[in-house]
């Protein structure tokens, strides 16, 4: 996908050897491919956004509710997220990682939402119900349930930005990602992730 | 270095720790087992946190309210706020650039260019390469202009031959219908008359096919009585051979050059009883001067047919009391020589050669009140194209099949010029010599009958088979009792019926029988002709053993 920003797929034109020759002897596949190449590798383009909207529209999503939005407008700005991938990469930019960079749009993204919304949706309010309801799960043996909870409960004692640096480390991004993400330093990730990661050993004590 | 962290551990295990630093701790973890302890209870956690995501954030958050909508919705509105112009504004973009100059002008001309080659390549091609064929063969006839030679004329309800540029005594209706359509009368079958009559179409459409030996092009056309042409040239020296007209009153007319010694022209020979030696007739008389008998006419139509002039060239054979008379229309002077050479050692012959064609001309077959549909035909022809993978088969399908019946037409009107002119009553008077003689010429028309017949049931049964729904078992074998005479007037008309079931078939006739019946007909047709054939066969052998 990185290299889709770049014009390196041939166009209909350089397929045809005649052309090729033509346009090889008066240097001229610059202006010619700049008129059709666009028509062709907008549509690859738009395949593998689609693509990428396919496997992890439903991350985001998730992502966006555990920053307190409420569904519809998470679902809503999980699709505006890969929108403005699709933007962005149509207008040429070079993305290395396109996974990293949904999320810390989605992250960026999901804070303005938030803000305009009257309050945060309580995330965890319906999660921890469901949890704690005894027919959710039949194969989920009591202790199970029991632990799930309180690993629920742990996580949501966790300050946000341990909480978030943890969600975003668990959808895979890399320290510096979820710096970028967050606005702060790569090291400063791996603190919050220690502490996060030091509270959740306790609760499972 | 002593006891890790858990930030440490952490960074390590995330491999976020720089290649020195985690070089060194994964030495210290190797032999510290307490750090080892301490890291995989972080991993511990790790795995819980990954089971939670799993168990917890996937199975019981919310799902998403709504179906997801059509990202690629999205995507058009993205492409069309991106570029609103489109491949307009592409271009006009690249025209305006401020960069643009002669190099930008060059491109754009060569856009230009390439549409207009692939224009030339796609869509002009058979127009330029018609004209251009024309123009070589019209070239190549004025350089190399050609001797008289004769030609073969055949419309729907006739057959007779003539030598282009000479005035016909009378003028045909075959005549009228080319004056009306503008194309030269005098010299038909030339490249100059076919280039005339194209140059001056407002609107045309030009096919060009090549063949093994010969180009076709076809032209039709909306306008004039002339509704498509097609003249086939000979590859090696463009010479036109062949000629077919389609105008618009549903008349046809094919005219073929009748080749030295090999292209038929049976109806001067079967329909015209006799030709008048016009001026300018060459006689060659030899012999001693008593009656000429049925064996002398046997010997001069051997020799006739030793020199292959009985399949074909327009020359008819007729006795009298005192002589044998050889009668050749419009042969080329080399032609007549060869003739005059084969005959020379025969008795009691008289060979006139003129060179204009027969005034007056019987009408062959009676052309039919009732014919096919054209569109029924179309149809037909539609089916088989289909069958047969598509209508350039279908065109070489046809001319193939057409290309063989006229030898077998040539070859069953030999025959039965052998059977009109050795009658049943004459041939008792013959020696045994001269029935072998006779015998022999028979078997050999029949040979090259059968030849023909099975190419063209090979060609046209598995496609007509699967027209037709069944695939006809051969018809009551044929069987013929006493005389080889009548069997071979029976075995001429089988022939014909083949022949004009052909000729319906690939468009070349019209005839009465519906297009739905017409596969099964000609099939039942060619099988019962291939039956006839061996009939006649075990006649003669038959004969042969009862004289025995």
């Amino acid at each position: 996908l990185a290299a889709v920003g770049e014009r390196g797929c041939p166009g209909v034109f350089e397929q045809i050897p005649e052309l090729r020759l033509l346009m090889s002897s008066y240097s001229l596949g610059e202006e010619l491919t700049s008129i059709v190449r666009p028509e062709r590798a907008g549509l690859a383009l738009q395949d593998q956004v689609a693509q990428l909207f396919l496997e992890a529209r439903e991350d985001v999503y998730r992502y966006l509710l555990s920053l307190g939005l409420y569904p519809p407008q998470a679902q809503e700005g999980a699709q505006e997220v890969f929108l403005r991938l699709y933007a962005t990469l149509k207008k040429g930019e070079r993305i290395q990682n396109p996974r990293a960079w949904i999320f810390r749009v989605a992250h960026n993204l999901g804070l303005k939402i938030r803000a305009r919304q009257n309050f945060q949706a309580p995330f965890d309010a319906d999660l921890e119900s469901r949890l704690a309801g005894p027919a959710m799960d039949p194969e989920q043996s009591l202790i199970e349930r029991e632990q799930g909870l309180r690993f629920h409960k742990a996580i949501e004692g966790l300050s946000n930005q341990q909480r978030q640096c943890l969600f975003l480390r668990l959808e895979g991004l890399r320290y510096p990602e979820i710096g970028s993400a967050l606005g702060i330093s790569s090291s400063a990730v791996g603190e919050f992730l220690r502490r996060a990661i030091a509270r959740l050993k306790k609760s499972e004590l | 270095m002593g006891h890790l962290e858990d930030e440490q551990l952490l960074r390590y295990a995330d491999g976020e720790t720089p290649a020195r630093a985690a070089g060194e701790i994964r030495s210290h973890l190797e032999a510290c087992w307490q750090c080892r302890e301490q890291l995989e209870e972080l991993q511990n956690t790790v795995g819980e946190c990954v089971r939670y995501r799993k168990n917890v954030l996937q199975r019981h958050l919310p799902p998403p309210p709504a179906p997801w909508a059509d990202i690629y919705r999205g995507f058009g509105k993205i492409d069309a706020e991106l570029d609103p112009g489109g491949w307009w504004e592409r271009i006009a973009r690249v025209l305006r650039a401020p960069a643009f100059n002669a190099k930008a002008w060059a491109s754009v001309a060569v856009a230009l260019l390439v549409v207009c080659i692939l224009f030339y390549r796609f869509r002009l091609t058979p127009s330029v390469q018609a004209a251009e064929l024309l123009r070589k063969a019209v070239a190549a006839a004025d350089a190399h202009p050609a001797k008289a030679r004769l030609i073969q004329v055949r419309t729907k309800d006739r057959r007779f031959t003539r030598v282009p540029g000479a005035e016909a005594a009378l003028a045909s209706p075959v005549q009228a219908l080319f004056e009306a359509a503008h194309y030269d009368w005098a010299d038909p079958l030339s490249a100059k008359a076919y280039q005339t009559w194209r140059d001056a179409l407002a609107d045309k459409q030009d096919e060009v096919i090549e063949e093994r030996d010969a180009y076709r092009i076809r032209t039709s056309t909306g306008s004039g009585e002339l509704m498509a042409a097609t003249l086939k040239i000979s590859l090696q020296d463009l010479r036109p051979v062949e000629e077919r007209f389609e105008f618009r009153n549903q008349e046809w007319v094919e005219i073929s050059e009748i080749a030295e010694n090999a292209a038929p022209t049976p109806s001067l020979i079967a329909a015209a009883p006799e030709i008048k030696a016009n001026v300018g007739a060459k006689t060659l008389v030899s012999g001693p001067s008593n009656s000429p008998t049925i064996g002398d006419e046997l010997h001069v139509l051997a020799a006739l047919h030793e020199a292959g002039a009985d399949l074909g060239d327009p020359i008819e054979v007729s006795r009298t009391s005192g002589e044998i008379l050889v009668a050749g229309v419009g042969i080329t002077p080399e032609r007549q020589q060869e003739i005059s050479g084969a005959l020379s050692s025969q008795k009691h012959v008289v060979v006139r050669f003129s060179e204009s064609a027969p005034a007056r001309l019987q009408p062959e077959v009676a052309a039919s009140t009732e014919s096919v549909g054209d569109a029924d035909i179309q149809q037909l022809q539609a089916r088989m194209a289909e069958q047969i993978g598509g209508r350039v088969y279908f065109s070489q399908l046809a001319s193939q099949v057409l290309d063989l019946s006229e030898p077998m037409m040539a070859r069953a009107y030999a025959l039965r010029r052998l059977a009109e002119r050795i009658p049943m009553e004459a041939e008792s008077s013959l020696s045994e010599q001269d029935r072998q003689l006779l015998r022999n010429m028979r078997q050999e028309h029949t040979a090259a009958l059968r030849r023909q017949t099975a190419e063209i049931d090979r060609l046209l049964k598995p496609v007509l088979a699967s027209l037709s729904g069944v695939v006809r078992t051969s018809p009551d074998r044929a069987t013929f009792s006493g005389s080889w005479q009548p069997a071979t007037e029976e075995l001429f008309q089988s022939a014909r019926r083949v022949d004009k079931l052909l000729g319906v078939m690939f468009g070349a006739a019209t005839g009465e029988s519906s297009s739905e019946q017409l596969p099964s007909q000609l099939l039942s047709s060619l099988a019962q002709l291939r039956s006839g054939l061996e009939a006649y066969d075990h006649l003669s052998t038959q004969t042969l053993e009862r004289r025995k």
